[in-house]
């Protein structure tokens, strides 16, 4: 018998289809390549329409109320289809807003390799006027509104509001990020505690890990499908022992995220907080990220020639995982939440 | 039948907290002064069996069992909690096969008269019981085992041989694959049945392996008389018995057990050699951790899986290969770290719990037992991923 959440991702994968070919086909994201802002406005009205960027908002606010496993189904397959659209983080930018704003655009709260998730990294506020830096925006091309993490709270701006420039960033995926700097630019600080948006963080940290297992999972089934009838020396090549070993390592890693990843969601919806979920949640992370670069190589190697002409799908797969693989923290940076939250780790020292 | 069991509380329904106190409490008041503490090879059976006993008694040999046969019934995370401070407390490992492996096989495969024959002698401690599964020439290809058994009026006659019989000494008691059918596809015609140590015409010889110890036997069985009634499940279906039971030992050998003590033992050395400060260590033991964890995950699904009756696949090879590996990656780092004391054939002063070389040697056989991981593989890539043979 399935539970309660199994039903519920079965049916939000099912309206998926609105947005992910049925057949797998990346002809559209293939055309919305290299493009800016590198997402299809038409899909991001879908998306918007489908209410899925208010899925684990709660219900009193206007969501769904659903919680981080159908969260996490969604996002491993919007990674399976390769989705553009910057849907993780709009999904955060709603729960920062508890639904309330038209805000479809997240400032990146999580920096870098300095081994914190540190929102308000780069931004200081006095009298309402913001200053400084945040990088690595998703979404930052196309949203119309910003939200600002910031000491102490969040700041909703307007993304053509005076003192605000954005520059783009072109990255290997086709899609865009951007940099936003913050010359005095005037703004409400709403009162936030950094538990409230370390929480949305996190559960956005997880649901990138999600979508990037989907990548992974879906690079290494179209592998697997090319070992089964692609033929050499006058034998498929799946048939060959090396590559079926080497296959089988990648499977032994999926399982492993993919447990991992759906035990930690069930922490997220059993309301479990402190160091056992940020330590499982930065497992997670690192898991995941290793995956997909581990991923990346060995599907390009397995096809061969064609895994490095441009006309292949595959190679989609392995631009994705080194594009975003260290969004929401690289595998440096959640080694060290690790390290920070596991109690045994830290002790005799 | 009185099962101890039944007058135990149901385990599940206590905090975490509560229960690993328990246990906790358990073992310092009632593990036996002469059992020995944090062994680095299988008990022998004087050793183990005074600890057996007092399980036994208190009704805790069976942490998985069902409580209608005197088990604990304890949930996949009560269970991990009660491994966890046996290996904390560095309890021996008693002779577990008759609980581990035949106990759950005769649960689903058995008779009923076999269930009440068998499964209470088990858990009195009357019965020990050993493996016999591999032969010289069937290893890795175990279905080409050549053993065999012929029915002569209401009697098996069993002549042949097995080897790498874990504990086979010490056993009273030996379950055993052999050929009931040579006509036949090779998988087809093989019958699982029980034999009596005691048994006219059984010979053992230990085998010294590389750990030095004899733990390891040969079984030889030379006109080998046992009555019909020790058949378990059909005649010439001892495959898919075998293959249910093979599917145990995976799950048992992906448990994380086995690296979760290996990595408390690196710890211990690492602190021990001043290692445990340097960054580099640090970070490569933060990734066996995190393995570790992971695969903690993973196994509960298993467990799960287990608990409800429901089929292990040829899937569980992931956590066969997986736990197996990383025990011996932790053993390869225990050497490193030990330096010019990696050789010493005893453990150094004060380091009886962290000997490297002992666990170097002990995670040897782990990716080669149950099936070899190699042999894993290649039942992953055809029969889960489904690449062309």
């Amino acid at each position: 018998m399935s539970e309660e959440w199994q039903e519920n991702s079965r049916m939000i994968l099912d309206s998926l289809a609105a947005i992910i070919p049925k057949d797998n086909n990346l002809q559209g994201i293939r055309a919305a390549r290299f493009n800016a802002p590198g997402s299809r406005p038409e899909i991001m009205e879908t998306i918007i329409e489908m209410g899925l960027l208010s899925l684990t908002v709660s219900e009193e606010n206007g969501g769904a109320g659903l919680g981080m496993r159908e969260y996490c189904s969604m996002a491993k397959r919007l990674g399976e289809g390769l989705i553009p659209e910057p849907l993780i983080t709009a999904c955060l930018a709603q729960r920062l807003t508890n639904g309330n704003e038209q805000a479809i655009g997240a400032v990146t709260a999580w920096q870098g390799l300095s081994g914190s998730l540190n929102a308000s990294i780069g931004i200081t506020v006095s009298n309402n006027v913001i200053n400084g830096k945040k990088i690595a925006v998703e979404g930052a091309l196309s949203a119309k509104q910003i939200v600002v993490t910031v000491p102490d709270g969040i700041a909703i701006v307007d993304s053509n509001t005076l003192g605000l420039s954005i520059s783009p960033i072109e990255l290997q995926d086709g899609t865009f990020i951007g940099e936003l700097n913050f010359e005095n630019v005037k703004a409400e600080v709403l009162p936030k505690t950094e538990e409230d948006i370390n929480h949305a963080i996190n559960e956005a940290v997880l649901a990138h890990s999600a979508y990037l297992l989907g990548v992974s999972e879906r690079a290494f089934d179209i592998t697997l499908e090319y070992l089964r009838i692609r033929e050499q020396f006058g034998k498929k090549i799946g048939t060959f022992q090396a590559l079926q070993h080497r296959a089988t390592e990648i499977q032994i890693s999926i399982q492993l995220a993919q447990a991992a990843l759906f035990s930690c969601a069930a922490k997220f919806d059993n309301s479990e907080t402190g160091s056992k979920l940020y330590s499982h949640l930065s497992r997670v992370k690192t898991r995941v990220t290793r995956l997909s670069m581990h991923v990346a190589r060995e599907v390009i190697q397995m096809h061969g020639a064609i895994g490095f002409a441009d006309e292949s799908d595959i190679g989609l797969y392995a631009r994705k995982s080194i594009s975003v693989g260290s969004f929401y923290g690289s595998i440096e940076c959640h080694r060290k939440l690790y390290m920070k939250h596991t109690e045994y780790l830290n002790e005799n020292l | 039948m009185n099962y101890p069991a039944h007058k135990l509380p149901d385990y599940n329904t206590i905090s975490d907290e509560e229960f690993r106190k328990i246990v906790k409490c358990f073992l310092e008041e009632a593990y036996p002064n002469e059992a020995p503490r944090f062994l680095q090879r299988r008990a022998r059976l004087n050793e183990a069996m005074p600890w057996y006993m007092v399980l036994s008694d208190k009704g805790w040999l069976a942490p998985t069992w069902p409580r209608e046969w005197g088990g604990m019934e304890l949930s996949p995370n009560k269970h991990l909690i009660f491994i966890d401070e046996f290996e904390n407390f560095g309890a021996a490992r008693v002779h577990d096969i008759g609980v581990v492996m035949l106990g759950p096989l005769l649960m689903k495969y058995g008779t009923e008269k076999q269930k009440l024959n068998y499964l209470p002698k088990i858990l009195e401690g009357t019965d020990i019981w050993a493996q016999g599964y591999s032969e010289p020439n069937a290893g890795s290809d175990l279905a080409s085992l050549r053993t065999e058994a012929v029915r002569e009026g209401e009697n098996w006659i069993i002549n042949g041989q097995k080897t790498w019989t874990t504990l086979g000494a010490d056993a009273n008691w030996i379950f055993i694959l052999v050929r009931t059918d040579k006509t036949v596809k090779k998988q087809a015609g093989i019958s699982f049945i029980l034999v009596p140590m005691s048994s006219e015409g059984i010979t053992v010889r230990p085998i010294e392996n590389l750990e030095l110890k004899d733990e390891l036997c040969e079984v030889f069985f030379d006109n080998v008389k046992v009555p019909v009634e020790n058949l378990v499940g059909k005649e010439n279906d001892g495959w898919s018995i075998a293959k249910a039971l093979l599917g145990h030992e995976r799950v048992f050998i992906g448990a994380p057990r086995l690296s979760a003590q290996a990595l408390g033992r690196l710890k211990r050395l690492a602190i021990h050699t001043g290692v445990w400060e340097e960054e580099s260590f640090r970070n490569k033991y933060i990734h066996f951790s995190m393995d570790l964890e992971d695969l903690s995950d993973l196994f509960e699904t298993y467990t799960e899986k287990l608990r409800t009756g429901a089929p292990i696949g040829a899937d569980v090879a992931v956590i066969k290969i997986f736990q197996s590996e990383l025990y011996q990656r932790i053993s390869d780092e225990m050497i490193e770290i030990s330096a010019e004391d990696s050789g010493r054939r005893e453990p150094a002063p004060g380091c009886e719990s962290m000997h490297a070389s002992g666990a170097w040697l002990a995670a040897r056989p782990t990716t080669i037992f149950g099936g070899s991981n190699e042999i894993m593989r290649n039942m992953l890539a055809k029969f889960v991923l489904k690449l062309p043979t």
